[in-house]
C-alpha cells in the first residue's frame, strides 16, 4: 500500500512536470507566433528529458497548427491517445485554428 | 529457548517492516514537498510576470503617456527587467480604488476605501487617455472617503472616474534557500522554502520582451532537481 502511494504520488509529480511542458511551449508559441522557435524548442527538449526519467518532447507541425507531445518512463506511442498517466505516460496537446489550412 | 528464537525473529520483522515503512513516508514526502515548491512558485512567477505592465484601463504600449518623478521610470521596456538571477516587475496593484474627485490646484484628490494608502506610498493615476505616478506626501481617511496630498501638482487632467492604485514595483530572487519578494517599501517576504536557485532566460521577438524562462532548483531527499516554466510577458 506503502509503495503504491509512492508510485502514485511519483506518477502525479511526472503528470504535473509534463503539462508544465506542454504549457511551456505552447505559451512560447504563442507569445512568439512561432518566432526564433527552434532555439526554444531545442532547450525545450532538453528540459523534459531533465525532468522526466526518460523524457521526451516532441512538436509536430509548426505555428499555428501543431501537436506538442511529452513521453516519460520508455513510452513511445506515436499519437498518445489516449494520454497516459502513469509512471511511463504521455500528454499531448493539439492547436488547430478555425478556418486554417495547411496546404 | 525456542520461544525466545521466535519472539525475537517477529521482533526483528516487524523491526525492519516499521524501518521499511519510515523509509516510504520519508520518499513520499520528499517527493510532495518539492512538487509543492515547484509548482507553487512557477505559479507566482507566471502570475507576477503576466501581470508586469497591469495600468488598468489603459494597456501599456510603446509612448503611452506616463508621467513620473525622476525616480521611477515605468514604460513597456521597463515593466520587466532583471539578471540571470533575479527580476523586477512593475505594475498597479489591483483592485484600484476611485478618484471622486481632484483639488482645484491639483495636490489633493479625494478617492473611495477601494485602496488603503499610506503617506510615502508611490501611486499610480490612471484613466484611458494617460497616467501619472506620485508619491503621497499626506494621506488621510474620513470614511468613506480617503484624503491624498501631493507635494506638487498633479500634471495631467484627471476628472472623476479615474482609477488610483499603488504602484508595485516587486523584485523576486532566491535567498537563503527561498524564493523572496521584494517590494519597493524594502520589505521581504518568504514566498516559498526549499528553493535552492533560480535562473532566468529572456526571450525576445521582433526586438520585444515576449516571455521569461524559469530554471527553478529545489530539493528532492538529498537531490537537488531541476523545473523549467516559460511565463509569457502579456
Amino acid at each position: 500500500m506503502q509503495l503504491s502511494s509512492l508510485q502514485q504520488l511519483q506518477a502525479s509529480l511526472y503528470v504535473a512536470a509534463a503539462s508544465e511542458q506542454l504549457a511551456s511551449l505552447d505559451n512560447y508559441l504563442q507569445s512568439s507566433h512561432g518566432i526564433n522557435a527552434d532555439e526554444f524548442i531545442d532547450a525545450w527538449k532538453t528540459h523534459t528529458a531533465e525532468m522526466l526519467p526518460l523524457g521526451r518532447g516532441e512538436m509536430r507541425g509548426s505555428f499555428p497548427a501543431y501537436t506538442l507531445s511529452i513521453f516519460w518512463g520508455g513510452t513511445n506511442a506515436g499519437n498518445c491517445q489516449p494520454p497516459q498517466t502513469g509512471k511511463r505516460g504521455c500528454l499531448s496537446q493539439e492547436r488547430r485554428p478555425i478556418g486554417y489550412n495547411a496546404a | 529457548m525456542l520461544a525466545m528464537l521466535l519472539a525475537s525473529m517477529v521482533l526483528m520483522i516487524a523491526w525492519s517492516v516499521y524501518l521499511a515503512m519510515t523509509r516510504q513516508y520519508a520518499l513520499q514526502e520528499d517527493v510532495r514537498q518539492f512538487q509543492y515548491r515547484v509548482t507553487n512558485a512557477a505559479a507566482m512567477l507566471k502570475n507576477e510576470v503576466a501581470r508586469a505592465g497591469y495600468l488598468g484601463c489603459p494597456s501599456l504600449q510603446d509612448g503611452f503617456p506616463i508621467e513620473a518623478p525622476a525616480e521611477v521610470t515605468l514604460s513597456a521596456a521597463t515593466k520587466i527587467i532583471g539578471t540571470e538571477n533575479q527580476f523586477t516587475v512593475k505594475h498597479a496593484a489591483f483592485p484600484p480604488a476611485a478618484v471622486l474627485d481632484v483639488s482645484t490646484d491639483h495636490t489633493i484628490i479625494k478617492t473611495d476605501l477601494g485602496q488603503r494608502f499610506k503617506t510615502g506610498q508611490l501611486v499610480l493615476m490612471v484613466d484611458c487617455r494617460h497616467a501619472e505616478i506620485k508619491r503621497i506626501t499626506h494621506a488621510s481617511r474620513d470614511d468613506p472617503f480617503q484624503f491624498l496630498r501631493f507635494d506638487t501638482p498633479l500634471i495631467s487632467e484627471f476628472d472623476a472616474g479615474a482609477e488610483i492604485s499603488p504602484l508595485e514595483i516587486n523584485r523576486y530572487s532566491v535567498t537563503n534557500h527561498a524564493l523572496v519578494k521584494q517590494a519597493v517599501s524594502g520589505r521581504e517576504s518568504i514566498l516559498i522554502e526549499g528553493i535552492e536557485s533560480m535562473t532566468l532566460t529572456y526571450h525576445y521577438a521582433l526586438g520585444k520582451l515576449i516571455g521569461v524562462t524559469f530554471k527553478l532548483q529545489a530539493r528532492q531527499g538529498k537531490q537537488i532537481k531541476n523545473w523549467y516554466t516559460y511565463a509569457p510577458v502579456s
